[in-house]
Parts: structure tokens; sequence; C-alpha cells
């Protein structure tokens, strides 16, 4: 049972003068526990399918399942919730909130849900131990480097314990040895945990370590 | 909340100049807006003596035609006696002197001590809630005697005796020999009801004084009692007496008598014509929403560009879960702690200046009158509940006319946007 099905997917920007067909008939499933990852050139469209997959954006056309939810007949708010629960987002630049600290940074997904506060702090400091972060649990995103940045973005994704990671070039901004750190990270979460991940990546050697890779090109599946 | 409060505090430290352009200008505009309002409501909210505010009624002035002439003016005691004594439902009544009299104590007039006077009879103590430093008030017996017992303010008492343990004391008022048989605080100009220097005994059966003193009838009506019942029997009264006056075509005519302390204080208050407080809330309302919108235009841009800096921060909440709904209410809830702590500074700055120099206060309301030389306001009048209230209420239209649209547009930003310009 695939755990992400998304069928003749497409996606169309439009903006006064032109249009850019950035997704065409995109069809794809990823099973559960599965750790698949994505790559392209530049511009042919990996982002917007993550986004689209990640519910952050609508498809113009096709259908998108999650863990066998139709998702495109959710509404905002049920959306919201049902990020919330299910789906992790890593990125390249971190996207951490600069004036939170690494516990209320990981804490912060989770204040989205009716859960106690004891019951928050219990699983903030179980994920960042998890994580080798709980040292730095005061600490200002500007006080740590990029490597430690990623890994409390990652342990922002996986707070609230969601099914699907989304990381969309999660090295991209880090030098060989963070990104091979933050690499051996993700295969633990997916190996130990069970966590199903789609990675975009532009480099053939991490890629070659998941189990499948995806090629795109100009909107499209080549293999 | 902790949480919350320290991410605000880094949130204005990263934008120094908009944090506290954003403060000072809520400061400011909590001053103005308390300024203006404590002017206002010093006149309606109850302070000792004019403890009983919220509950007397006033019986005053009538206006009376005639064929060969017409007249209007203060309430006379012949007046006060057809229109108001009796009436039902009302539990305790006072006459007092409208006004205050200038008069002067001490025997010889170049050292005499100027001071104010206001007849009162012995009801008008229950009523108001002097407080008595020395000796007791005079009763019923020394108000209807006619008799020459007095009392004086604390500060008169220390001018003419050099102590406020007056009691038993005799000196020269206008004249005329008097006793002093207690001494009351000083009571502010503010509570114009009360405010007097020396209080006469005024007998109900002075046929002399009832020619020239005007007076007015306080009343407080029985717990149950609406102030709709006592001007329906009132009015009853001005018919029958103009049955009687039929025959020679002399006529009162009513005007909604008795007033509340709001009429009695919204300078609509004339003898020919019935006070309009409508108009007086209306003025005051468009004052202090011109007092409120004026800042919050201001504020609302220093707002938004607080929170175009938070864009990316919007998008990865909104990515994990937040509705464009909490993205409001919590963006609300941050102003509001903000105005919160720059409109209590401008809060207690307002009351400290108006403790300080009250002409300030008063004069923005024209309040302001060379007669009396002394205002004084108390932190203790201007500390109650009902100022308190008004001023979070304040604070709060400010924080939602200033803060609602930029939180409504801090919500529509779509997470990718605003992940993707953070990126570049
Ligand atoms: N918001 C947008 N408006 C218009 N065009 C866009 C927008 N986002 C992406 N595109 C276009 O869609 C295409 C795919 O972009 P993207 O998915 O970001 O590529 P990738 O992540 O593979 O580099 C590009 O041609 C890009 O210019
Ligand atoms: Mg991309």
């Amino acid at each position: 049972m695939p755990i992400i099905k998304i069928s003749s997917v497409g996606k169309v920007y439009r903006t006064k003068e032109i249009e850019t067909t950035a997704l065409e008939n995109v069809n794809l499933t990823v099973e559960q526990g599965e750790f698949v990852s994505i790559m392209g050139p530049s511009g042919c469209g990996k982002s917007t399918l993550l986004n689209i997959i990640g519910l952050l954006d609508k498809p113009t056309s096709g259908k998108v399942e999650l863990m066998d939810t139709d998702c495109s007949s959710l509404g905002d708010t049920a959306i919201a919730a049902f990020r919330n629960a299910n789906l992790g987002f890593v990125f390249q630049s971190f996207h951490l909130i600069p004036t939170l600290n690494v516990y209320a940074n990981v804490e912060m997904p989770l204040t989205y849900r009716s859960m106690g506060h004891s019951e928050r702090s219990r699983r903030v400091h179980e994920t960042l131990e998890h994580l080798g972060m709980s040292h730095r649990i005061r600490h200002y995103p500007t006080q740590l480097s990029g490597g430690q940045c990623q890994r409390v973005a990652i342990a922002r994704a996986i707070v609230g314990r969601p099914s699907i990671i989304l990381a969309d070039e999660p090295t991209g901004n880090l030098d060989s040895t963070m990104g091979e750190e933050v690499m051996n990270l993700l295969h633990k979460l997916n190996k130990e945990d069970g966590h199903t991940i789609v990675m975009v990546t532009h480099n053939e050697a991490q890629a070659r370590k998941t189990d499948r890779i995806i090629r795109f090109f100009d909107g499209r599946i080549i293999s | 909340m902790k949480t919350k409060i320290i991410q605000i505090y880094r949130d204005l430290r990263s934008q120094p100049v908009i944090a506290w352009v954003t403060l000072l200008g809520t400061t400011l505009s909590m001053f103005l807006f308390m300024t203006v309002l404590m002017g206002e409501q010093i006149k309606y909210v109850p302070f000792p003596p004019e403890g009983n505010r919220g509950r007397l009624v006033y019986g005053m002035n009538y206006e009376l035609n005639a064929p060969d002439y017409s007249m209007s003016s203060y309430l006379g005691f012949e007046q006060a006696r057809l229109f108001y004594d009796n009436l039902q439902g009302v539990e305790k009544q006072a006459w007092l002197e409208q006004n205050t009299s200038p008069g002067f104590a001490g025997s010889d007039r170049t050292s005499a001590i100027d001071a104010e006077s206001r007849r009162v009879d012995s009801n008008y103590w229950k009523l108001f809630n002097h407080t008595l430093v020395d000796g007791r008030l005079f009763n019923e017996n020394e108000t209807q005697s006619a008799s020459n017992s007095v009392v004086l303010t604390e500060s008169l008492a220390r001018k003419l005796f050099g102590t406020a343990k007056a009691a038993g004391m005799t000196f020269t008022y206008n004249l005329e020999p008097q006793t002093v048989v207690g001494v009351v605080k000083d009571v502010s100009p503010l509570a114009s009801i009360c405010y007097a220097e020396v209080y006469l005994p005024l007998n109900h059966a002075d046929t002399l004084l009832s020619k020239n003193c005007g007076i007015m009838v306080a009343m407080l009506p029985e717990q149950g009692t609406g102030i709709e019942a006592l001007r329906a029997q009132v009015e009853g009264r001005y018919a029958t007496e103009n049955t009687r006056l039929l025959p020679d075509s002399t006529r009162y005519v009513y005007h909604g008598q008795p007033y509340d302390h709001e009429q009695y204080s919204s300078d609509t208050i004339w003898s020919n014509t019935t006070p309009d407080t409508r108009e007086a809330r209306r003025k005051q309302l468009l004052t202090y929403i011109i007092l409120l919108l004026v800042p919050a235009i201001n504020l609302s841009s220093m707002l938004n560009s607080r929170l175009r800096q938070r864009v990316g921060e919007f998008g990865i909440r909104r990515a994990y879960g937040c509705t464009r709904g909490r993205i409001i209410t919590d963006v609300l809830w941050e102003n509001l702690l903000v105005t919160l702590a720059g409109g209590i500074i401008g809060i207690i700055l307002a009351i400290m200046v108006a403790v300080l120099n009250p002409d300030i206060v008063l004069s923005s309301k024209g309040i302001f009158s060379p007669v009396y030389s002394e205002y004084h306001i108390s932190a203790g009048m201007l500390l109650n509940w009902r100022m308190i209230g008004m001023a979070f209420l304040a604070c709060l239209i400010l924080n939602i006319i200033s803060a609602s649209v930029p939180a409504w547009r801090a919500s529509r930003v779509s997470p990718i946007d605003a992940i993707s310009a953070c990126n570049a």
C-alpha cells in the first residue's frame, strides 16, 4: 500500500506575461518506509513536486493521495491539521525561527496540537537527545553551526512523529563533513524509526545510497 | 507565555528604532487618551464626599411662565417643597445650596480670611460621606433653630485656629459669631455639589433665606426605585400645581427633573431646557475614537514593517500546521502585550501628571476656572475600576485597530512564497 500516490499531476504557473509549466503529468508512488531521492537539473520542478506532496501548494491538475487520504478535497484547516500530524519538512537553508531558541524551535509544531506542556517538553528533550543536540537547547540559531542548525531543523521535522519527511536539498548549504553527518542521520531515521523520506539532492553519491532514485527533467519523470 | 515574551523582546530588539517608536507612540497616545478621559471621568466617578454619585438624583431649577413675566432660576424653598417633598420611593433627601457664597472669617476686614460657605440641612451629612476629623456634624435641632453651629474644613480650621482640633472654638464669619461643632477633611472643588470651606445650617422654615437662597434637593432613591418613577411623580406634581394656577394662567414648565449625576455634570443644565446627555456622549465618543484612531494608523504601519521581517517565520509555521486564524490571533496577542507595556507606562504617567499638575487634565476638558485656586486631584479619585477598565479597553481597541490589518496580511502569505523569499 503506497503512502504517497501522485496521479497525473500537472502544475502551471501563470503570471500576466508568461505561463510556466513546472510539472506535466507526473505519476509517482512511494511505499511506506522507503527512502527516495529526486534528482534533476535546476528549474526542472523538483521543489514544486515536493511542495505539492507536502500540501504546501496545490496542483493545477491531478490527484494527491497521502496515507490513503485524497488531499485534493481537503479544506485549509484540515490541510493544516494533516500537515501537522503527518509531514515533516527539511529545507536547504534550515528556516529556523531566529527569535526562538533551539527548544522553542523544536517545540513549535507541537504547539499546534492539543498537547500539555509537560508532554511537549518531554518530546522535545527526547528528540534533541536522539539527534545529539541536548547540549545546545538554550542556544539561538545564530549561535549554531550550519550542521547543528540542520540537526535542529530535523528535530523539528520529526518531533511530531510524522510518517513522511520531505527534504529539499538538505545538505545544499553544508560542507561535506556536515553533509555526511546529516545524511547518516536521515538514514538512521529511515532505518530505525521507519520514517518515509523523499529527498531532493544534487549529490549523486548521496542519491545512490537511497532505496530509489527518481530522475526528473523539464517537469517530467524520465526514470 | 514566557517563550512568547522572550520572542517579542528579541523581535523588538532586532529592530530597535521601530521598537522604540512603537513603544513611545503607544505610551504617548495612551497618555493623551487618559488625560482626556480623566478630565471627563472626574465629573462622574464617585469619590468622597460625593461617593453616592451613582445613586443620587437631584431636583433642581425651575421655569415659570406668567402672563406678564417669566422666570427660570434655581430652586426656591417653595418649589422644593411643592415638587420634591416626600416623593414615594425616596429613602433620604437633603436640601443644600446649589452654589457656594463667598465670605470672610475673622472680626476685621483687613486680617480676614476668605472662605466659601454652603448652607446644608442635617440630612445632607447622610447623603454625602464627608470624613470627620474632629467634633461632630450639626443635627436637625441645630438646623431648625437656625443656630450658629458650623462645620469647617481641616485647612480652614488650621488657618483660623492653628489646629484641626477646632470643635468648640468660636469665630466670626461674615461678621456673625459662629461656633465650630465639627471639622471635616478638605473637599476638592471637583466635587462641585459638596465643595465649601464653611458649612452653615440650612433651616427649611427660614422665611428670609427662602427668598434669596437657590437650593437643590438631593435624593437617594430606595433600592429598586428607578429615576423614571420619581420623574413621573414630579411631572404629576407640576401638572397639579399648574391646574391650581390655571385661573391666572401662570404655569411651571417641566424639564425632566430629577436629574442623575451624568445629566448634572453634562454642562447642559439650564433652568429652561432638559439636559441632553446623548449629544454630550456622542461628542465624547467621537473624541475618544479620534484619539485612538490617529495613533493606531501610525502604529499599524510600524507593526507592518515588523511583521515583514517575519514572513519566513509565518511561512514555516504554516507549513507545520498553523492555520491562518491562528496567525491572526497570535499577532493580535503579541501586539496586545506590546500595547499593554507601552499603555501601562502611559497610564501611570497620565495619573502622575494629573496628581502633580491637575490643570493639564482639567483644562483639557475646559473645567479649568480661575475661581478656585486649588484644584487637587488625588490618585485615589482616578484609581477606580471603571477608569482602569476603560483604560484597558482603550489599549485593547488601540491594539485591534492597529494590528488587525497587519495580522490579516501576515496570514495571507502563502508558505511557499514565504519560504522561498527567505531562500533568496
Ligand atoms: N511561484 C512561481 N511562479 C512562477 N514560476 C515558478 C514559481 N515557482 C517555480 N516556478 C518555475 O517553475 C519551474 C520549476 O521550479 P522548481 O520546482 O523550483 O525547480 P527546482 O526545484 O527543480 O530547481 C521553474 O522554471 C521555475 O521558474
Ligand atoms: Mg529547488
